[in-house]
């Protein structure tokens, strides 16, 4: 993990183009093909399809129940579709149970916060670790003395993060009792402990005022680079999804409405009927104010 | 809407006020050279009060603490299940005495060592808690609770009935090790077995397969997101909760010298120890060997007590009025204390290790609330 040696450090990640268009790679860190899945009698998801480039942050917004937790949960493989395919980094991963696209690389949070409540934060920064453990279990539990070095280091590395995300201070606190934006923010720590090339933000920026959205969106870009990090994410705020996404995928009852760089999307004329309804106007100024500040023409 | 605006520059790093973790208070405590002298003298005290106590009374008190030492192993054993992995076994008695008949059978047919018979305890005793653990991935909740109640049913009235693996009736033999044939030697057997299982206890949750299974406990989609696999630590769980009680089985089975398919029934074992782990506190090891030792003390005392101040009835049936008194300390426990006797035990375990004495601490589950906790 370059945490500790904090030396590689990657370009940016290719911005957007002006034209509308992304240079494909030939192999996208994330593929899902043609994705559908049912439950009973509800179509929850219609041949979805999504592509993300390396060091892209990917936006996916959309209005409630249109299906974007869901295409998370088959892309982290809590549910399997019934048609489609998910390509991690190249790799077909649509038959793997969860635990191992995330030794893989897939770093996910949760939009009700995904931490071992009982524990503190650090016990959880240990346990999400788990994959890059170097011991085996059963060395682990009789005591192997190289387990007790690796446990250290697993401990340094877990403070390393949270040191990074200014967390440090509550190491030793029981996860039960932070309040809530501090949990979205020890859970993206515990994400990003688990090591992942790809970082899945299930709604990373709710319960957050504007100020703190803003803090959120140069956290999220500070740590692209500072983790080699491709980012998709979840997000109902318009302004922080303009502001820090490089592309943007929209929604509607479990469809694919539109797609394209931030700018097209959110003056798409079904995704303001759709999504931003009849707040449509005043969103639109705020995105549009956070677009300039950005710098892109818009 | 006001807002500072400042894009991070190349290699800056996110904005809040940074603590790095030497900063932390708490580091750095050390206790004094006296403050050490009380530690040492707090291990020592009750060490030299339990030699005493070993020495100075008849054989039948050194029985008793073995005994004590096999039920902790044993609680410990559901501790594994019921407070790290947050699954249930109700039927405790197919796992002690499936241990115990396997190295009697060992011992006195196979004519192996005893400590030949022990690993083939732990062995066999992992092997049929995997196969319930099968089951548990596939039953849930209180269906699993029945399940467990009904193989430790059929294992008493079955399998315990085998004449080929225990004799019948008759009992299997079981002798203990030549050299620790006496109750005071075999004491030994028994508390060098428990403090090897703490040991090993130790290293389990402080490791990645102890954090696994707490993990799974409260969530299995937490517990996969963070590469946990969840099948594969619920058997591991199983697997060292079966390893636990085939070692409780062996030395249960060497302690009576023979035993008998009587020997285990649901009250006598599964329920006594499933108390003793509620009241000893769930995933507090110290306050569940504590627990031990005060039940199997207060069955030997109860009797004097009682005719002391003259209560017949209570002086008579002893052992019934402890079962009694430890049901009704589990529920209060379990109401009032979730810690149990870790609520003591715990606080007195870091000040020996070298920290402050404070009751409550950041780590643990103490008095904190977690949804998904699985009491039983």
């Amino acid at each position: 993990m370059p945490v500790l040696d904090g030396a590689d450090r990657r370009a940016p990640a290719p911005g957007p183009d002006g034209d509308g268009a992304r240079r494909p790679t030939a192999v996208p860190v994330l593929r899902a093909d043609d994705v559908s899945i049912r439950f009973g009698g509800l179509q929850a998801l219609t041949d979805v399809s999504v592509r993300v480039e390396e060091f892209e942050i990917v936006g996916l917004i959309g209005p409630n129940g249109a299906g974007k937790t869901t295409i998370f949960n088959c892309i982290t493989g809590f549910y399997r579709p019934q048609r489609g395919r998910i390509l991690f980094k190249g790799e077909d991963v649509s038959d793997l149970p969860p635990h191992e696209r995330s030794a893989l690389g897939m770093g996910r949070t949760f939009q009700n916060v995904g931490l071992v409540k009982t524990e503190t934060v650090i016990d959880n920064m240990l346990t999400a670790q788990h994959a890059a453990v170097e011991y085996g279990a059963v060395a682990g539990t009789l005591g192997s003395p190289p387990t007790f070095g690796a446990e250290r280091r697993l401990r340094r590395q877990g403070e390393a993060i949270l040191e990074l995300l200014g967390l440090a201070r509550l190491r030793d606190d029981p996860v039960a009792g932070l309040p809530y934006g501090t949990l979205k923010r020890v859970e993206i720590a515990t994400a990003l402990a688990t090591d992942p090339d790809l970082l899945l933000l299930d709604e990373p920026g709710s319960g957050m005022g504007p100020e703190e959205a803003d803090r959120l969106g140069d956290e999220l870009l500070a740590l692209r680079r500072e983790f080699d990090l491709t980012i998709v994410m979840i997000e109902h705020h318009v302004p922080l999804v303009v502001r820090v996404c490089d592309y943007v995928y929209v929604l509607n009852f479990g469809q694919l409405l539109t797609e394209g760089l931030p700018g097209e999307v959110q003056r798409h004329p079904e995704v303001v009927a759709a999504y931003l309804g009849d707040e449509a106007p005043e969103a639109e100024e705020a995105a549009e104010r956070a677009l300039e500040e950005r710098g892109v023409e818009a | 809407m006001a807002r500072t605006l400042e894009r991070p520059s190349a290699g800056g790093t996110p904005s809040p006020p940074r603590t790095t973790v030497s900063e932390l208070p708490g580091r750095g405590f050390q206790p004094t050279p006296a403050g050490w002298a009380a530690r040492a003298g707090a291990v020592l005290a009750p060490l030299m009060v339990g030699v005493w106590y070993v020495r100075s009374n008849a054989p039948v008190r050194s029985d008793a603490l073995a005994t004590a030492a096999v039920i902790a192993i044993g609680a410990l054993s559901l501790n594994v299940l019921v407070g790290y992995t947050g699954q249930i076994s109700l039927g405790h008695q197919a796992f002690i005495g499936i241990g115990a008949f396997t190295s009697a059978y060992i011992i006195s047919e196979s004519h192996q060592p005893f400590l030949v018979g022990v690993v083939v305890a732990l062995l066999v005793g992992a092997v049929q808690a995997v196969v319930l653990g099968l089951i548990a991935l596939r039953v849930r909740g209180l269906y699993f609770a029945l399940v467990t109640l009904a193989w430790g049913k059929v294992a008493e009235q079955c399998l315990f009935r085998l004449k080929s693996f225990t004799r019948g009736g008759a009992g299997a033999e079981a002798p203990r090790p030549s050299g620790f044939t006496t109750d005071k030697a075999y004491l030994v057997v028994c508390l060098v077995g428990l403090a090897l299982i703490l040991l090993v206890d130790w290293r389990l949750v402080a490791t990645k397969a102890g954090r696994a299974m707490q993990a799974l406990r409260e969530s299995p989609q937490v517990a996969a997101n963070y590469g946990v696999d969840v099948k594969g630590y619920t058997l591991y769980a199983f697997a060292v909760a079966g390893a636990y009680a085939g070692v409780a089985g062996a030395l249960f089975a060497s302690r009576r010298l023979t035993v008998q398919s009587g020997d285990f029934d649901f009250a006598g074992i599964a329920l006594t120890y499933l108390i003793v782990t509620v009241v000893g506190g769930l995933r507090r090891r110290g306050g569940i060997v504590a627990f031990s030792l005060l039940y199997v003390l207060g069955g030997e005392y109860l009797p004097d007590l009682a005719r002391a101040i003259g209560v017949r009835t209570i002086e008579v049936n002893a052992g019934y009025y402890i079962q009694a008194l430890s049901a009704v300390l589990a529920i209060l426990t379990l109401i009032f204390q979730p810690d149990g006797l870790g609520t003591i035990t715990a606080p007195v375990g870091r000040w020996l290790r070298g920290e402050r004495f404070q009751l409550a601490h950041g780590g643990g589950a103490l008095g904190r609330g977690g949804g998904g906790d699985a009491r039983p």
